[in-house]
C-alpha cells in the first residue's frame, strides 16, 4: 500500500535488489490480464495515492496521483467547471487508464487517454524519477517519453504522478437514440455526422442482441433492432442544432425514430443501461463466464466488420451482444461461455482469434482500448512486424534491464 | 537484435524471503502477504486465469 512517491521508490529499489517482479495495482479493471502475476511479485497497490495535488482551471489541466479514480477526480473538480472527460466504464485509477491507454464513449469527441496525459512522473528501475513532459499543452522537447509510458502497462516503470487535460463543463448536454433496420445504416450514419462536422460527444451502437438484453436487464422497450445512442455537448442552440442535423441524417440511412432529450434523469436512464450492458450480458445466462474482448477498424470497414462477426456467432453457435465506440471504429464482443465446457471454450478462443483475423485484415488493430496484456501477446507481430517487436524488446531492455516491471505483458515470450 | 525476454520466471525463493524482509523492515504493517490479500488483489476483472502463463 503505497501512500507517496518515495514508496514506490523504495520498494522498486528493494525488488530491484533481488530481481523480484512489481506490478503496479489500481483497481484491477483491466480486461486482458494487466494485474496478472504470472512470475509471482510483489504487488504495490496505489489506491492510497488518490490526491489532487493541483489544479489549473485556467489551464484546463490539473496534476494527479496515480489511484484517484476518475469518478472520484471528477467529482473534486466539479465545482469549478471542469471535468475529466475519459470514461471507460469502470470506474478505474487514472494512473491504470494511461497505463493501459484507455478511452471508453467519450473517445470521438475528447480522444483517449494518448491524448490526454500532458505529462507523466515514471519511476523507473533504480528509483529514480523520469519526468517526461510539462504542463505546456505542446512540446518539441525531445523523444516523447509522455507516450512511451501511456500503453506501457506497467511494463517500463511505474506511473507516480500525473498532468491531465481538462475539458469546460458543456452548458446543456442532450442524449438521444436512434434504431435502425441494419447495422450498416447505423454506420452509414455515424460516418456521414462525422463527415459533415456534427461534434458527437458519444455515439454507440449497440446490435439486436445488446439491446434485447438491455430490454431485459434495464426494463426499457427499445425496438430490438440495432440501435445507435449519442450525446450532444454545447449551449442550448447548439444541442438542438446538432440533434436535428443528426436526425435528418439517420432519416436518409434508414434511421427510424428519433428521440432526444437533455432532462438529466431521461439520459441517465439512457447510459445507465449502456453502462450496465455487462451486466445485462451477464443476466442473459446467469452462471456463464463473459469473455470480453475489443477490435478496432477505419470507420469505414466497421459494418462489414460487425456483421461479418454476426455472422461468424450463429456459425460457431456462440452468444455474444456487441457494443461500439462507433464513432472510433472500435466495437467490443462480450461472449458469454462456459467456462468449464472445454467444447465451448474452444469454439469461443476459435471465435476470438477469427474477430482479430478480420479486424486486422480489414486494416484495424487487435485491440482498441483493451491493450495486449496476457490475452493478445500473439497478435502484436502479424498487426505490426517483427522489426516493430523487436524495437519494443529494445525499449524494454534500456528501461527495465532485469525485467522486474510487470514481467509476462505486452512482448511474447522468446 | 540479441536481446532476451525470459518473462515469465519465478524469483528464487531466498530472493523473495530476502525481498519480503525488506519490505517488512521498511514498511511494517503496511505489507500484506495475507492470502486473502493476494487474492483480492489477483481477483480482476479479466477473464484469464491468474496463473496463467502464457497465451494460446
Amino acid at each position: 500500500m503505497a501512500q507517496e512517491t518515495a514508496d514506490i521508490q523504495d520498494a522498486v529499489r528493494i525488488c530491484a535488489r533481488y530481481r523480484v517482479p512489481v506490478i503496479a495495482f489500481g483497481t484491477g479493471t483491466s480486461l486482458e490480464g494487466q494485474v496478472n502475476a504470472p512470475a509471482g511479485g510483489v504487488c504495490i497497490d496505489l489506491r492510497d495515492m488518490n490526491k489532487v495535488l493541483e489544479v489549473h482551471a485556467e489551464d484546463l489541466d490539473c496534476v494527479i496521483q496515480p489511484g484517484i479514480t476518475r469518478k472520484a477526480l471528477n467529482e473534486y473538480l466539479r465545482d469549478q467547471g471542469v471535468f475529466f472527460p475519459i470514461d471507460p466504464g469502470a470506474d478505474a485509477s487514472l494512473g491504470g487508464m494511461a497505463s493501459t491507454r484507455a478511452s471508453g464513449t467519450n473517445a470521438v469527441r475528447y480522444g483517449t487517454m494518448r491524448d490526454n496525459v500532458l505529462a507523466l512522473k515514471v519511476v523507473r528501475g533504480d528509483g529514480e524519477i523520469i519526468t517526461t513532459g510539462t504542463r505546456a499543452k505542446k512540446s518539441s522537447a525531445g523523444y516523447d517519453l509522455t507516450h512511451l509510458f501511456v500503453g506501457a502497462e506497467g511494463t517500463l516503470g511505474i506511473i507516480c504522478e500525473l498532468t491531465v487535460k481538462l475539458r469546460g463543463i458543456p452548458e446543456v448536454i442532450a442524449a438521444a437514440a436512434c434504431s435502425f433496420e441494419t447495422v450498416r445504416g447505423a454506420c452509414q450514419a455515424t460516418i456521414l455526422a462525422i463527415q459533415t462536422g456534427i461534434p458527437l460527444a458519444r455515439i454507440e451502437l449497440l446490435n439486436a442482441a445488446q439491446v434485447r438484453a438491455c430490454n431485459a436487464y434495464s426494463k426499457l422497450s427499445l425496438p430490438e433492432t440495432p440501435l445507435l445512442l449519442l450525446e450532444f455537448h454545447g449551449s442550448e442552440n447548439e444541442v438542438a442544432e446538432q440533434s436535428r442535423n443528426f436526425s435528418e441524417i439517420a432519416k436518409e440511412c434508414g434511421g427510424g425514430e428519433f428521440s432526444w432529450t437533455t432532462r438529466p434523469e431521461d439520459r441517465n436512464k439512457l447510459w445507465q443501461a449502456r453502462h450496465d450492458g455487462y451486466w445485462a450480458v451477464k443476466a442473459l445466462r446467469p452462471g456463464a463466464g463473459v469473455v470480453a474482448t475489443d477490435v478496432c477498424v477505419p470507420i469505414s470497414r466497421l459494418a462489414d466488420c460487425v456483421t461479418e462477426t454476426e455472422a461468424d456467432l450463429e456459425r460457431l453457435n456462440l452468444q455474444s451482444p456487441i457494443v461500439g465506440h462507433v464513432g472510433d471504429g472500435n466495437f467490443h464482443c462480450s461472449l458469454l461461455c462456459d467456462v468449464d465446457d472445454a467444447d465451448e471454450m474452444a469454439r469461443g478462443e476459435d471465435f476470438m482469434h477469427r474477430l482479430v483475423q478480420r479486424a486486422q485484415g480489414m486494416g484495424g488493430t487487435c485491440t482498441g482500448e483493451h491493450g495486449i496484456g496476457q490475452g493478445k501477446q500473439k497478435y502484436l507481430e502479424p498487426e505490426l512486424g517483427s522489426q516493430a517487436i523487436d524495437a519494443m524488446r529494445a525499449v524494454k531492455q534500456a528501461f527495465d534491464p532485469q525485467n522486474i516491471f510487470n514481467p509476462g505483458k505486452i512482448l511474447p515470450a522468446l | 537484435m540479441g536481446i532476451t525476454v525470459s518473462n515469465t520466471k519465478r524469483p528464487e525463493p531466498q530472493a523473495l524471503a530476502s525481498t519480503l524482509e525488506a519490505l517488512a523492515a521498511r514498511f511494517g504493517n503496511r505489507l500484506i502477504t495475507s492470502q486473502a490479500v493476494r487474492d483480492q488483489h489477483a481477483h480482476t476483472t479479466t477473464w484469464l486465469p491468474r496463473s496463467r502463463r502464457m497465451q494460446w
